[in-house]
């Protein structure tokens, strides 16, 4: 016991001075370091707006339309009493992450982006702070599509960095001109602003109320899939719309780039009520992209005979790859088209469906190439 | 005098941490794109290593046995932060460079490892002449590391372009480059020392 107190108490002592002489340099150090902080903030700030000679703070009253973009600050530039322009600092994901000084004139357009921190991999993603990147943005017009291989230059070897700043940039320019078109009667934009998608997959309960609005889903046992080994059923679903069959939901689970479920609707007719992703672990940026509705949504209307073959590793397909994400498409095209297919013939076999064409042909389904 | 002198060469060669004990490297591979953060890693490092062998070797029959290590923590972890704090006032461009690194300066194996194995049992004027020693040992090697590294990966030396884009290798910038370079030094560092061995004989 009379140790335990006394060590306890040699242990406390060195803490408390510890603490002491921590809080001394603290309390020297703390207004150097702000103020070291602001001057370099200011003075990136006046290489942006070099005519430019008071900076007021409105961070507080900017933010970032959503997403995982963030503004660190705001500050609008004058000369004399002439408003100028705005610069957002904003923080958003790129390879790993970059925080950019994003400046824009009352003209709508974007003076030299700064870079003030950037953690992507060296010698790659950090070129993007390099001038034959970044320097792209200079003079350009907020409201240009910012579009990778359209009006603006990639990275070979860097091409989610250059994405992720070029959409930086985008947001926090937007927003900007935006502030200083709402507060100081700047220039107004045109057109909508870039929205911000946030992809992810849905609920069942959702997808399913998705694809089938308003409708009764009754679980059903014994569906199964007798065509392809590779490609789970995990549950499904008879639809009903009142005392009539509207169709089937399949929830099926199979080989994409890493792994993806999808919810699949097949109506009596042999045609896609609607296809959901419900969950997925492929890349994000690029199979994650899966869950855009302009991708899922090409599926809608198929008739579940249609050959489900991605363009372009099967030339005279009907369903157009998601780009950068072919593994992907292939397996999620294979997904629908088995479970479309045993949805069908569920149909057919039991609720008096139409049964398959005559003329069905053998599955064939896209091959997925083994990872090199 | 002699005993001090041998405490201070010590570190630079013979017993150098990164070189011959290999320890503290993942912040010597890390830092070392540029020589400006070779020398500031150094320096802060050094004085982290100095500060703490000074002071655990000044109260070295004030800390039981039994809490030793946690003491050590204490001790170390405040100098550390106050570089933390220094460097972001009077150096926020550097300290900037260095990100994570300065703050890691706590957990770096060689300050443990001196001031466990050195300066809880010796004097402080010896604990000055070891720390001394290894913090050079330590900034020499890092220096050298990142100057190759600097030259041949952006090609330039403290920032000045001294080599045309066309011959640089961003190879040396990235970590494989790191892990190449260290390499090599430790080759060179161990012929070095046979050399002197050889000639200072059984020494």
């Amino acid at each position: 016991m009379k140790t335990m107190l006394k060590l306890s108490f040699v242990m406390g002592v060195y803490a408390a001075v510890a603490c002491l002489a921590l809080a001394g340099v603290y309390l020297l150090t703390a207004p150097r370091i702000a103020a070291a902080e602001n001057r370099a903030v200011n003075e990136t700030l006046s290489v942006i707006f070099p005519d430019a000679d008071n900076f007021k703070d409105v961070s507080g009253s900017v933010t970032s339309p959503g997403g995982q973009i963030v503004f660190d600050g705001a500050y609008v530039a004058y000369t004399g009493s002439e408003v100028v322009g705005m610069v957002i600092r904003a923080t958003g994901p790129t390879y790993k992450s970059s925080t950019l000084l994003v400046g824009v004139d009352t003209k709508r357009t974007l003076k030299p982006v700064q870079f003030m921190a950037n953690t992507d991999t060296p010698g790659l993603g950090t070129k993007t702070a390099e001038p034959a990147f970044s320097g792209q943005f200079t003079g350009k017009a907020i409201d240009d599509a910012f579009s990778l291989g359209d009006d603006l230059d990639n990275i070979s070897g860097a091409t989610i960095s250059s994405r992720g700043v070029a959409e930086i940039v985008k947001i926090a320019s937007w927003s900007a001109g935006d502030y200083l078109a709402r507060e100081h009667g700047s220039l107004a934009g045109t057109g909508d602003g870039p929205k911000i998608v946030e992809l992810a997959p849905m609920e069942a309960q959702k997808a399913l109320e998705d694809i089938f609005p308003g409708s009764e889903f009754v679980p059903i046992e014994n569906l199964a899939n007798t065509l392809e080994r590779s490609i789970v059923f995990d549950r499904s679903w008879l639809v009903r719309s009142g005392d009539t069959v509207v169709g089937v939901a399949i929830e099926a689970r199979g080989q994409t780039y890493k792994a993806t479920t999808a919810i699949v609707g097949v109506t009596p007719d042999r045609i896609l009520a609607g296809v959901r992703i419900t969950e997925t672990t492929d890349t994000k940026n690029y199979g994650w992209n899966m869950n855009d509705p302009s991708f899922y949504g090409l599926f809608t209307g198929m008739s579940a005979d249609a050959p489900f073959l991605v363009r372009p590793t099967s030339a005279d397909g009907d369903i157009d790859a998601l780009s950068g994400a072919t593994v992907s498409s292939l397996g999620f095209a294979n997904i629908v088209k088995v479970a479309s297919l045993e949805g069908a013939r569920y149909l057919a076999d039991n609720e008096g469906g139409k049964p398959a064409p005559a003329s069905a042909q053998e599955l064939v389904l896209n091959v997925i190439p083994d990872e090199q | 005098m002699k005993k001090y002198l041998s405490y201070f060469t010590n570190g630079i060669l013979r017993e150098n941490p990164l070189l011959m004990l290999m320890i503290g490297l993942c912040s010597a591979l890390a830092v070392t794109t540029s020589l400006a953060n070779g020398i500031g890693m150094g320096i802060a490092m050094t004085f982290v290593l100095l500060m703490s062998e000074i002071i655990i070797s000044a109260f070295r029959s004030l800390i039981p046995q039994s809490i030793r290590i946690p003491v050590f923590i204490i001790v170390i972890a405040a100098f550390t932060t106050i570089v933390d704090l220094v460097m972001k006032a009077f150096t926020p461009e550097l300290s900037k460079a260095m990100g994570v690194f300065i703050p890691l300066i706590v957990v770096n194996c060689i300050i443990m490892g001196r001031v466990e194995s050195f300066s809880y049992k010796r004097t402080i004027t010896e604990s000055i002449a070891d720390a001394l020693g290894m913090g050079l040992g330590y900034t020499w090697v890092l220096c050298s590391i990142s100057f190759i590294r600097e030259l041949l990966g952006a090609g330039t030396i403290l920032g000045m372009e001294v080599l045309p884009e066309s011959i640089r290798m961003g190879f040396f910038a990235q970590s494989p480059g790191g892990f190449f370079v260290f390499g090599l030094m430790i080759a060179v560092a161990l012929a070095a020392k046979k050399a002197l061995e050889r000639k200072g004989g059984s020494r």
